[in-house]
């Protein structure tokens, strides 16, 4: 075989071939549809449009999903439905309506002729509140339908109710709603105000276990769990630290006991001191 | 009589040889048919055992290769945006039209039907085949086909083709090399015969060399193709032109050239066009973004006798074989005229492959092409012009008339064993090549790439960068298996980071190679991680432990491969960047034409083969004989049994036979080297054997005694032993050691005791003092935090229902410092929050010219904090002389806080005292350590910062000790500490304002530190690292 030859056998082919790709068929006309549509309630009675042709698609394009809807042809055209009974988010909308490469648009105003099941939403800010700042709180509470459409429950265009709630200082995760945890909201301990110290000799184990607590806010909650409590601490000849995370509002330390040495020893919360006292075994 | 019968072979060899002048006459008279038919053989029989040889082994060699990987990533790019070149996922972007793309788009296409590792098997294969078909042509224009066909089979096995694929990966030069060398024959053809038809066979041959690799196509030019048009125009003199003296010669060369400068110039013209029109987006890139790195060091460019490692991978290996037949080789060279160019390029390329053991090489290259070139290109270069020649020997040595010599002077039963003893060595030799990878492995155990994968898919990780520690040129292969991107890269030429062209280093992610200059870069991009969006670290080497955890990374969870993932806090998402303009066309320039050339090089050939071909193609050739002088067969007959076997017997002394405890210097150098690489069964033997002290007695002791910066997370750098004193039998040395760790240099001096016994020195195991903790069973009470992270399963981002606040923040204390030269900004900051916080700071420093500049503090700060805890910050700024020259308009600390995901203990309970030494400025702090957690405290250290008596903070550092504490134990160490409050002094000239979390917050008032004030001024805080993972569990 001659490759060249045979390549240039195949040319009228290939001509042929691009002469037929480059046919194409004619554009369809607007379809024209029979009453007013520029507003719609879902779900959709048939709306019918005159058209020609049978390969028509259509689409309703709500403001944040499309729905595919059913094509059923007459005589003179065409009407469409929506295959199912669901609802939409209200506002503006389109209906396409596509025939090969041609699409048309109509613009539509959508509402739902029936809510459907609604939902209380009730949200607070902040989520999460520190004693030491304010106990306000902010709540706005309105009514979701089935939907996802906002709820006039009065009909007087009041659509959200806002409060200003004075919180209590009592720390805690409260829920705005009974068993939605993602309705929680939380009160959150303030800093240390004081910082009490005891100690007490253990001669057997031959150590002092000091403790810092209870560490309480100025409401009397106790500090967030795992608050760092600094113990320092003085044997005359080396100042040791060490920082320990409280435990239900305490924090406890064991130092070794070193013969007669006195120990002077003080703790802090960020900067709030304990006084100082002196770790001797007598 | 001996003598006689010597005499008597000689005249039978020199009849041997007339009879060689008979059958090229021959040859020339038309007998050809036994010559093409044993060529094309031997061409098959090679195309064959490159199936299976290079073809069986190649998916396994790969991995361990330096390149394939990289190459697998350009082709993965190709599969993915075939028309754009620009590549984000390494070094925040850059141009895959850097590198000629033909082999990456080839292999590109080949993954769509087949894994990217197989094609990449596929396309080498394909590569090395039309390599082997080039040796085969190449060699025709030197001597017959039977020659080249000798040349084929010997190519298969060549170490320098086998390291070049199976050490190095380089499948672009191979293939780059092999259509060059199908390209030779027909540029000589064109000379000699001046048809256009093959001007047009090199031309198109030429354009796929330019598309291939471009660095063959630059020096081809120099190193083939003028000897090519060289022997070309010697070829077309007359019979007296050759046979007269050189100048005469060289005139007669200058005149044929004259007389054929058309062609010559046509077809320089040419491939000059197409090289700029092929590859136009190539040198547009090269134009406009030159390549101002600071050169990275290379082993092909040390001093092989300082080097002996590099030599021997460079040089060595790929070039025993021609080093051995260099007496042929040379012989050949100056036996016929025609050959003189090419002797030229072979003894220049086997000048410029010795790197720097000569200043030569860096001399006629020039110090820049020194720096920026690999030089072992060159010696590969070498190898393969010296092939043909290599082949002429080994064809008269198995069935010329040197054989018929041997034979007639030795006996036939002596060269069958030399030949069988040299080719089994050599073939040995190969194997041993093949798996150099195996026996000295160039690159880490592979890793599972499927879980980190599977990490960058889930919970939108890949809206930030990441950055592998420890993978080796795998990291390569995990970027084309992944859309994330990392702020590394294994391609240098495209590097534009300023972090890694200012300093000499390869990758960040095998920084402790690159000594202090990679760790510095590696500790850039881990402290300025937000600059580059840098979130997630995945290490493969716990070396690198102690500066990703003081730098502020988090351990957040070990994967199913092992390898440990790391994470920062407050790191932005990447945010989109503006790719480098480049024009539409070059765009579809570079994805059309360099493939386009492949496929009508293909074509082109089919035509050629079918309606162009002469039969008497290479009549041009003159006929050459074999005769070799008695020296050149006797030393090459040998040379190739002895470098191989040599080499073999060699590593095998490596291996077994080295005497390590032959003197005690020795003896305790080979015993620190098998520490250094946690060999401990290896060096417990060096210890005096001792039926009371077993391995798993030293293990035991080992286990409770080590640990920390030191053994667990440095690399010996350097290490001097000294004799001290010698007896009898003992001796006794003093061993200074240099180590290396990923936050700086360490330094140890220790005595050791040796004995002698058996003919051999031991290590007297150093007396341990066990130390024995008071409680048998330990407790400690922690509080460990867990982040419940999102609370909608979604995978789209953060809604407000399941938000997390940022956590609260306050600084107490904020002071720009200036002591002499230095600038730095210090102070305190408090987590005010319930939870454990990570913090990120910045400094943004706004000049008066407008000019703004970030700083970012390093190890000197505690960037986990529990709540209510605080921790001492120092941010060190630049020059005092470069600030003052751009004047300081205001400075901006910036603290950003987000909620930890487990919290982290600091660990410990630091006591310490300060002893004055006299001199104001500078104190010793006497540091003892207590562990009172319940796990080994593997790196401890202190945060020290030096307080005024009002509390104002002068400066802060880390102090590290290298030892770990085990639990319930102490250590007493010591920190000479200079103050600086009497020299330095806090700036105000300028405003200093603080933001958390964007917003601006007022620093808080001076608080007395009474406990600072007792001590001198110095307050420390407890800043260690556990490497137990009690948090991942």
């Amino acid at each position: 075989m001659n490759t060249f030859p045979d390549l240039l056998k195949l040319l009228p082919a290939l001509y042929l071939m691009m002469i037929l790709s480059s046919c194409s068929n004619d554009a369809a006309e607007r379809p024209l549809p029979t009453s007013e549509i520029t507003r719609l309630s879902i779900p959709l009675e048939n709306i019918s449009f005159q058209a020609s042709g049978r390969e028509w698609e259509a689409v309703l394009f709500t403001f944040i999903q499309p729905l595919s809807l059913e094509v059923i042809y007459t005589n003179s055209g065409f009407y469409v439905s929506q295959k199912d009974d669901l609802g939409v988010v209200e506002g503006p909308g389109r209906i396409c309506l596509k025939s090969g490469n041609s699409h048309f648009y109509y613009e539509v105003l959508l509402d739902n002729r029936d809510v459907g099941v609604t939902t209380a939403k009730d949200y607070r800010s902040p989520k999460t509140v520190n004693v030491d700042s304010s106990l306000s709180h902010q709540r706005i509470a309105f009514i979701l339908d089935e939907w996802s459409n906002v709820v006039d429950p009065g009909g007087s265009l009041h659509f959200f109710e806002e409060q200003e709630i004075i919180l209590t200082s009592r720390v805690g995760v409260y829920r705005t709603k009974v068993k939605t945890p993602l309705s929680a909201y939380y009160i959150q301990p303030g800093s240390c105000t004081s910082v009490p110290l005891h100690y007490e000799f253990r001669p057997k184990a031959n150590i002092y276990k000091v403790m810092a607590g209870p560490l309480q806010d100025q409401y009397g909650n106790m500090v967030g769990e795992g608050t760092m409590v600094a113990f320092v601490y003085d044997d005359g000849q080396y100042t040791n630290q060490m920082e320990v995370m409280s435990q239900n509002g305490y924090a406890t330390i064991e130092v070794s006991s070193s013969g007669s040495t006195v120990y002077s020893l003080f703790a802090k919360v960020n900067e709030t001191f304990s006084s100082t006292i002196q770790l001797q075994p007598w | 009589m001996y003598l006689d019968e010597v005499n008597a072979n000689k005249r039978s060899f020199l009849f041997t040889i007339q009879r060689g002048k008979l059958r090229a006459d021959q040859i020339k008279n038309g007998y050809r048919l036994w010559d093409e038919i044993s060529g094309k053989r031997l061409l098959l029989i090679a195309i064959s055992l490159v199936l299976i040889t290079h073809g069986v082994i190649i998916y396994f060699t790969l991995p361990r290769t330096y390149d394939a990987f990289v190459h697998m990533f350009f082709a993965d790019h190709y599969a993915r945006f075939w028309f754009e070149p620009w590549e984000y996922r390494w070094y925040t972007g850059f141009l895959t039209i850097s590198y000629p793309p033909l082999v990456h788009q080839s292999i590109a296409l080949l993954g769509k039907l087949f894994p990217l590792k197989v094609a990449f098997s596929i396309y080498s294969v394909f590569a090395i085949e039309i390599f082997i078909i080039g040796i085969y042509r190449f060699s025709k224009i030197f001597f017959e086909k039977t020659t080249a066909g000798v040349a084929a089979i010997l190519a298969v096995v060549l170490t320098s083709v086998v390291e070049t694929l199976h050490v190095f990966g380089q499948v672009p030069t191979l293939t780059g090399l092999g259509f060059l060398l199908n390209a030779l024959p027909f540029l000589y053809q064109y000379i000699v015969k001046r048809k256009p038809i093959y001007l047009l066979m090199a031309l198109c041959l030429g354009s796929v060399v330019l598309c291939s690799h471009h660095v063959t196509a630059i020096f081809g030019m120099v190193f083939f193709i003028a000897p090519t048009i060289f022997m070309a125009l010697t070829d077309g003199l007359s019979k007296d032109s050759h046979n007269r003296n050189y100048i005469v010669f060289i005139w007669s060369i200058i005149k044929a050239a004259f007389a054929r400068y058309r062609e010559i110039l046509l077809f320089v013209g040419l491939m000059i066009l197409l090289a700029i029109v092929l590859i136009f987006p190539y040198w547009y890139w090269s134009s406009t973004d030159p390549i101002t790195q600071v050169s990275i060091p290379h082993g092909s460019r040390d001093n092989f006798f300082e080097e002996f490692s590099s030599g021997l991978v460079f040089y060595i290996i790929p070039l025993t074989l021609i080093f051995a037949f260099i007496p042929a080789i040379t012989y050949a060279f100056i036996r016929q005229r025609r050959f003189f160019l090419w002797a030229v390029s072979f003894f220049l390329c086997l000048l410029l492959g010795s790197g720097g053991t000569t200043p030569l090489p860096k001399m006629m290259l020039g110090e820049n092409a020194f720096n920026i070139l690999t030089l072992d290109r060159f010696g590969f270069w070498a190898s393969i012009i010296a092939i043909p020649f290599m082949a002429r020997f080994i064809y008269s040595f198995l069935a010329g008339p040197v054989k018929e010599f041997w034979q007639k002077n030795f006996g036939s039963r002596s060269h069958f064993v030399l030949s069988g003893l040299s080719g089994f060595s050599y073939l040995i030799f190969v194997v041993f090549i093949f798996h150099l990878g195996s026996f000295r492995p160039l690159q880490p155990k592979e890793v599972d790439i499927l879980p980190i994968q599977n990490f960058l898919n889930r919970d939108d990780h890949m809206r930030w960068r990441y950055l592998t520690l420890g993978f080796g040129d795998q990291m390569a292969w995990l970027s084309a298996n992944s859309l994330a991107a990392s702020v590394d890269g294994n391609y240098h030429s495209a590097r534009r980071l300023p972090e890694l062209t200012s300093r000499p280093v390869e990758r960040l992610e095998n920084a402790k190679f690159s000594g202090m200059e990679g760790l510095a870069s590696l500790n850039d991009f881990l402290t300025r991680s937000e600059k580059y969006s840098l979130k997630y670290v995945f290490s493969n080497d716990r070396y690198y432990d102690p500066l990703l955890y003081y730098t502020g990374w988090n351990r957040t969870r070990r994967l199913e491969n092992g390898i440990i993932v790391w994470e920062k806090g407050n790191i932005s998402t990447i945010q989109p960047l503006k790719p480098t303009e480049i024009s539409p066309v070059l765009k579809y320039a570079w994805g059309i034409l360099p493939l386009s050339s492949l496929g009508i090089a293909f074509l082109l050939t089919i035509v050629y083969l079918r309606r162009f071909k002469d039969e008497d193609y290479f009549a041009s050739v003159p006929p050459v004989d074999q005769y070799y002088p008695l020296g050149v067969i006797y030393t090459t007959a040998f040379l190739p049994l002895i470098f191989s076997s040599f080499f073999m017997c060699w590593q095998v002394y490596e291996l077994l036979l080295v005497k390590e405890q032959r003197d005690p210097v020795t003896t305790v150098i080979h015993y620190y080297n098998h520490l250094d690489f946690q060999r401990f069964d290896v060096a417990f033997r060096f210890f005096k054997p001792s039926p009371t002290y077993t391995l798993d007695q030293y293990l035991l002791e080992k286990s409770v005694n080590d640990g920390g910066l030191l053994p667990s997370y440095a690399k010996l750098d350097s290490i001097s032993v000294i004799e001290v004193s010698r007896q009898k039998d003992s001796s006794k040395v003093e061993v200074y050691t240099r180590w290396n760790t990923s936050i700086g240099h360490l330094e140890n001096r220790e005595t050791t005791q040796l004995i002698y016994e058996n003919g051999k020195w031991f290590i007297l195991p150093p007396v341990r003092i066990p130390q024995i903790p008071e409680e048998q069973v330990r407790s400690h009470t922690y509080t460990l935090f867990k982040k419940q992270g999102k609370r909608v399963i979604s995978s789209f981002p953060t809604v407000k229902d399941d938000r997390i606040k940022k956590p609260f923040a306050s600084f107490k204390q904020a002071n720009f410092v200036r002591h002499g030269s230095q600038n730095f900004l210090v102070g305190e900051l408090l987590n005010a929050d319930n939870i454990p916080i990570n913090l990120a700071l910045k400094v943004k420093v706004r000049y008066r010219q407008g000019e703004v500049r970030n700083y970012f503090p390093t190890t000197a700060f505690q960037y986990n904090i529990a709540p209510k805890g605080s921790s001492f910050f120092q941010i060190d700024l630049e020059d005092t002389e470069v600030m003052d020259s751009l004047q300081i308009a205001a400075v901006e600390l910036y603290a950003e806080t987000d909620v930890s995901e487990r919290g982290y203990i600091h660990g410990g309970t630091p006591g310490y005292a300060i002893i004055d030494m006299s001199d104001e400025e500078e104190v010793l702090i006497k540091i003892k350590f207590h562990n009172e957690l319940t796990t080994d405290i593997n790196i401890p250290g202190v945060l020290i910062a030096e307080k005024d008596d009002a509390g104002a903070i002068w400066q802060a550092r880390l102090h590290v000790h290298p030892t770990a504490i085990r639990s319930g134990f102490r250590v007493e160490f010591e920190s000479s500490f200079e103050k600086i409050q009497h020299k330095a002094q806090i700036m105000t000239t300028f405003p200093l304002r603080v933001y958390i979390n964007h917003k601006q917050r007022e620093v808080g008032p001076l608080q007395l530190d009474e406990v600072a004030i007792r001590n001198m001024g110095i307050a420390i805080l407890p800043h260690c690292f556990i490497s137990d993972e009690i948090y991942l569990h």
